[in-house]
């Protein structure tokens, strides 16, 4: 690995500057100066191609400048436009998760929102981070009720799960344009089931797996349910089952979908349970050094599964670190790809201090977040082989709760991330449109 | 293969006569077959010259007259010059009346690089990225060619740098610079903001 950049780079925050006009060129902030006399003869068509480059906030800031940008977002042939030539987006967004122990007890969502008491003002909020810019936004999501917790992410949409014990209500939605489109519910109880997103332009893949309430007050994990449709007209409305292996505990509640299948971690011992969605069909693979694993990670990187990890062997002289193994190409046996750079590694665990970690990847980067740890947390970009300090989310509790050690009390919370890939345009939700309304011929 | 009037065989013809006149008529056929199969394969290895000779050079004419060469399969990145190649109008210089010379040149450039093997992404990336590192007319004159010609790659290319230009300015920079009317009355705009307010905190 090469040496760890210890520099911290500026929060790189989109502040918005009223009024005042940026003379200078130097200015970040503004751009460099483009001279009106040039650019207001660019043709519409191909200042529209320009405005469908724009990342996200860009965009919606730019909303504010006319009608017709205003309302570009509706506009089917932008949308369509963006579909084609917006590039990949490797970003995250956070949530405050609250610990699954204190759902029992219908806890606050959130001990920094006191309007969280309230049903009628209750609104999510998400933490988008942009690990191109190390820049935060905070996204809301006033259509989503409450009694839901974001699971699983994929191709521009969220989905959502109802918390309550029984069947299982789902909900997709884009953060950034705001859209609501719910499934149909699962047909079998559970209490707390792991939950897998596979969206493609043409299809949908969603499999709901584990804790069945096989009595209002039992829970083991048996089976899975996967909800398909897609745009050849196949569709599978949970009806296709399938057994667990046996004696697996899926406790992240987290799948990664890497080429058609999804991905869990399983503990004690730990493994990685396999579920490959077009045989429908669950297996279990052995995770590498799975005895000296402490909070391993599944992560998906350019189509392959990595496992992030500390690596602890007390008894052998072996140093502590942190290490990301890739699966190969034969589904079962795994290559060390790198590891954290000793010096780092020295800091970041005299930080983490046995609280744990957890670590979200997508494309080239991996965010790894320390459990009470809000002032910093690490981002790993892999193509570039550089790790960094990013600052902490502005818009949560900052301050590193060092006394707070071993499990998160009551009202704490964990900052939970999924990979997202900004989109405005999500079409594929239209065909769920179609179930729920399969008379009307005329949408 | 025309087909030939067949000599009516008269019945007086004696039997040798007549094998000659069958044979004299064989021969002819078979000449016919021949020749009409020389022909093809003429045409054949005529029409195969084209794309096995992958150093036809196209030349292009720019606004003031000044011509640039490009070879074909680098010119085939452009969706225009490629239906201008099939009508077979490549013999003769393709006028581009719309795009200067200095202009010209620089596409040139680009689509000869994107053309070449056995380039590795991340040398062409970088490649692209000092191509339109260059004066913002520059790049404006970039896009307006790009998309006359029609070249996919590159209209991306300048498009997402002009992007990244203006991804940093306020909404009044954006409007001074594209010259456009809000037409948005101070409380309308007031409230897309609020609409929109997380991409401003």
């Amino acid at each position: 690995m090469e040496a760890f950049n210890a520099s911290m780079p500026l929060p790189f925050s989109y502040l918005f500057t009223s009024g005042g006009t940026a003379a200078s060129t130097s200015s970040l902030c503004g751009g460099p100066w483009m001279d009106p006399r040039i650019w207001s003869r660019l043709p519409q068509s191909l200042l529209d191609r320009v405005i469908a480059f724009l990342p996200p906030p860009a965009f919606f800031r730019a909303r504010s400048v006319c009608k017709r940008w205003y309302g570009l977002l509706f506009s089917n042939t932008f949308l369509e436009l963006c579909f084609q030539v917006s590039p990949d987006r490797h970003c995250f967004i956070f949530f405050k998760n609250k610990i699954h122990s204190s759902c029992i007890y219908q806890n606050n969502n959130s001990t920094n929102n006191p309007r969280s008491s309230s049903s009628a003002s209750y609104n999510m909020e998400g933490y988008l981070f942009n690990p191109y810019e190390i820049a935060w936004h905070r996204l809301s999501f006033p259509l989503i009720p409450s009694g839901f917790s974001p699971c699983a992410s994929s191709g521009g949409l969220l989905c959502w799960v109802s918390d309550e014990a029984g069947m299982k209500s789902l909900i997709l939605c884009n953060p950034l344009v705001g859209s609501f489109t719910p499934l149909p519910p699962t047909l079998r109880p559970r209490l707390f089931p792991s939950v897998g997103l596979t969206i493609t332009p043409s299809s949908i893949d969603v499999t709901v797996a584990g804790d069945d309430l096989i009595s209002p007050y039992a829970v083991k994990n048996l089976s899975s349910e996967s909800f398909h449709i897609d745009a050849g007209g196949f569709f599978s409305l949970w009806g296709t089952t399938s057994s667990l292996p046996r004696l697996c505990s899926l406790e992240s509640g987290k799948m990664v979908s890497v080429e058609g299948k999804f991905y869990c971690m399983n503990c004690n011992p730990f493994s990685v349970l396999v579920y490959d969605i077009g045989s429908n069909n669950w297996c279990k693979i052995q995770a590498p050094m799975r005895r000296f694993l402490r909070y391993p990670s599944l992560v998906e990187s350019k189509g392959r599964l990595l496992l992030v990890a500390a690596v602890e062997k007390s008894k052998l002289n072996v140093p502590k670190s942190l290490r990301i193994w890739a699966l190969q190409d034969c589904g079962t046996n795994w290559e060390e790809m790198g590891r954290m750079p000793l010096e780092l590694y020295i800091q970041f665990a005299d930080i983490e201090g046995g609280r744990g970690f957890d670590c979200v990847g997508n494309g080239e980067f991996v965010v790894i977040v320390i459990r009470g740890c809000w002032d910093k947390a690490l981002l790993f970009d892999m193509w570039g082989k550089r790790w960094q300090w990013i600052p902490p989310c502005p818009f949560v509790g900052g301050g590193c709760r060092s006394s707070d050690c071993g499990a998160g009390g009551s009202g704490e919370f964990e900052l939970h991330g999924f990979a997202y890939e900004p989109r405005l345009a999500t079409p594929v939700t239209g065909m769920l449109d179609q179930l729920a309304h399969p008379l009307q011929s005329f949408s | 293969m025309r087909y030939l009037a067949l000599p009516l065989l008269s019945q007086n013809l004696t039997e040798s006569t007549a094998r000659a006149q069958t044979l004299s008529l064989y021969l002819q056929l078979s000449l016919q077959v021949s020749l009409s199969q020389r022909n093809e394969s003429t045409m054949s290895s005529s029409s195969s010259s084209l794309p096995s000779c992958p150093k036809k050079v196209v030349t292009l004419k720019s606004s003031e007259g000044e011509t640039f060469e490009i070879e074909e399969i680098a010119a085939l990145q452009s969706k225009t010059l490629e239906n201008m190649i099939d009508e077979n109008c490549a013999d003769t210089p393709i006028p581009l009346p719309n795009i200067k010379g200095k202009i010209l040149a620089k596409v040139v450039e680009y689509c000869n690089k994107h053309a070449e093997v056995g380039v590795d992404a991340e040398s062409l990336r970088a490649w692209d990225a000092e191509f339109v590192n260059v004066e913002n007319t520059t790049v404006f004159d970039y896009i307006l060619a790009a998309n006359f010609l029609e070249i996919p790659t590159l209209l991306d290319l300048t498009c997402q740098s002009v992007a990244d230009m203006i991804k940093g300015k306020t909404p009044a920079e954006i409007e001074k610079t594209f010259n456009i009317k809000s037409a948005f009355t101070p409380e309308e705009e007031e409230q897309v903001r609020r609409e929109n307010q997380w991409a401003f905190e």
